[in-house]
């Protein structure tokens, strides 16, 4: 057995096998990481797992196309029916009736589509540098979701990422780039993501009625130099969701939780653990 | 003597005797309030105090023309030197080197004005509900800075001012008239705040080159549903401040140290908490 950090549990849910992180004990939460290149629940959450742990369970999957969960190589993604499907299928074999969630970009529109769909399943949620509502795919993230493996290319991406250009070190890059040339990653990231790209910010779209209906507790937390994500989705999401708060960070790029690290962990904890 | 908790202790500079709250001990953070008919530090701080004074050495002045701060007759309110000279001499009376500021509203203008004025003097700053960028006032600041003394009056007046309606409470508005009818109180706020109304909001405004010269760590909080001050004064300023976070809360009015008490005294805990490393 591998002793990477990124592989924790599994769970057979039939067609897939789910690799997830599970750590604590308490009411249960669930971190939906993001959709970059090499991107694993570990490497989103390795910072904020450990704080939250100490107070709630923590549930990480690493969702279906990323990581080292197994899907078949013929296996149709669907978004984002494919990861809502997932995650419920997820909380039914582990008897979770309900759960709060912190879902990052990517798995923040997927929280927001979790909560539309099956509402009696989601409690408290909070987004980061999250989508949701309509944008234009930009050259920055046409770079992240058209990444070929290349150092170059990881470096760019990283660069992309992070307000604070010191965080793209290469030892970093390396260790990415390694990530996205395991056996059968980068065809498979390329099959969750191919061109052109616009459809797949899309169909992260929920829409205006369907906002409205949510009347779960919403924390909204974007990088106010976020260049992958701009902050106007978080804003719009923020003046369409009734019971939500907004947390924008200065000097801060789409890695809110590695850049902003002890903010973004004491904000979360606080929202969760309200009432 | 008065057994109002709002009169606490009293600092005579020969002008003027400051009537201000002094609780707990250690970094001393400044509490600056609005400029409401009727406000006082304490009408403004009374829920924050206790939960700050429990870490910190929190010190809440009545501001010149308002509260139990007493002025002469022909005391001259100048916009915003007035106040910013009032705090530097507290400052200085109380030999505090440096503070940090939580303002609301007027106050979190003040700070502002205070930290390009005399940046040695201020550490962090939370700012809520602020002024200090180009607004248009509207009919319901009007009804705030033309207040003539009424029950009516006050009761639209706490509406305005909250998001959830069943804060304007009859006690709450009787509450506040009655603030409003102490001897001298209706006659020096309307000195502070003769119509026109525009050229007030117009005074609390800072330049876009004096924002870019502030480097403090600066917490900014607006309520989504304010009426008073629109909250993209808020988002105004947290894209021209560097060292700067922005938190607005939904469901909340004018009163976010009211109306969100829990939640606003834990943000400005965690952010005045914070080391510097």
């Amino acid at each position: 057995m591998s002793n990477s950090p990124e592989i924790a549990n599994t769970l057979d849910l039939g067609d897939i096998q789910v690799n997830y992180h599970d750590q604590g004990e308490g009411k249960p939460v669930i971190l939906l990481h993001g959709s970059g290149a090499g991107v694993t629940a570990w490497a989103n959450w390795r910072n904020a797992i450990p704080m939250l742990s100490e107070f709630r369970r923590v549930l990480a999957p690493d969702l279906v196309g990323f990581g080292y969960t197994e899907s078949p190589a013929d296996y149709e993604f669907k978004h984002l029916d494919t990861w809502v499907d997932q995650i419920i299928r997820f909380m039914d074999a582990l008897d979770i009736e309900k759960a709060d969630f912190v879902g990052n970009s990517f798995g923040g529109s997927l929280s927001l589509r979790l909560a539309v769909e099956h509402p009696n399943r989601i409690g408290r949620i909070v987004l980061m540098g999250s989508g949701g509502q309509a944008f234009e795919v930009g050259e920055d993230l046409s770079k992240l979701w058209g990444y070929k493996p290349s150092m170059t290319a990881m470096k760019e991406i990283l660069g992309i990422m992070a307000f604070d250009q010191s965080i793209a070190t290469d030892e970093l890059a390396e260790m990415r780039y390694n990530a996205t040339m395991r056996p059968g990653f980068q065809e498979r990231f390329e099959r969750v993501f191919p061109k052109p790209f616009q459809r797949w910010a899309d169909a992260q779209v929920v829409s205006d009625t369907d906002l409205a209906t949510l009347d779960n507790e919403v924390l909204i937390v974007h990088g106010r130099d976020d260049r992958v994500v701009p902050v106007q989705i978080s804003e719009n999401l923020f003046r369409k969701i009734k019971n939500a708060q907004m947390h924008l960070f200065g000097n801060c790029g789409h890695w809110t939780q590695l850049e902003q690290t002890k903010r973004f962990n004491a904000l979360v904890l606080q929202f969760l653990q309200e009432n | 003597m008065s057994t109002s908790p709002e009169i606490a202790n009293l600092l005579d500079l020969g002008e003027i005797q400051i009537n201000y709250h002094d609780q707990g001990s250690g970094a001393p953070v400044f509490l600056l309030h609005g400029s409401g008919a009727g406000v006082s530090a304490w009408a403004n701080w009374r829920l924050t105090m206790p939960e700050l004074a429990k870490f910190r050495r929190v010190i809440a002045p009545d501001l010149v023309g308002f509260g139990y701060t007493v002025v002469p007759e022909n005391y001259e309110f100048k916009h915003m030197e007035s106040w910013i000279d009032q705090i530097i001499a507290l400052l200085d009376a109380l030999e505090i080197e440096k503070a940090d500021f939580v303002g609301n509203s007027f106050g979190a203008s003040l700070s502002l004005a205070l930290v390009v004025k005399h940046p040695e003097r201020v550490g962090r700053m939370v700012l809520m509900g602020s002024g200090g960028q180009p607004f248009t006032v509207n009919e319901d600041l009007i009804k705030l800075w033309g207040y003539k003394p009424s029950l009516d009056a006050m009761k639209a007046i706490l509406q305005i001012m909250a998001y959830d309606q069943a804060i304007a409470t009859d006690e709450l508005a009787e509450m506040r008239y009655r603030a409003t009818l102490r001897e001298g109180a209706q006659a020096v706020f309307e000195r502070v705040f003769p119509a026109p109304y525009q050229r007030w909001a117009d005074a609390l405004v800072i330049s876009d080159e004096q924002l870019a010269g502030i480097e403090n760590e600066t917490l900014i909080i607006h309520g989504r549903d304010d009426r008073v001050v629109p909250v993209h004064v808020s988002e105004d300023l947290f894209k021209k401040i560097k060292n700067s976070q922005l938190h607005l809360f939904g469901c909340c009015g004018h009163w976010t140290q009211i109306e969100q008490a829990e939640r606003f005294n834990h943000l400005v805990t965690n952010f005045l908490q914070e080391t510097n490393s």
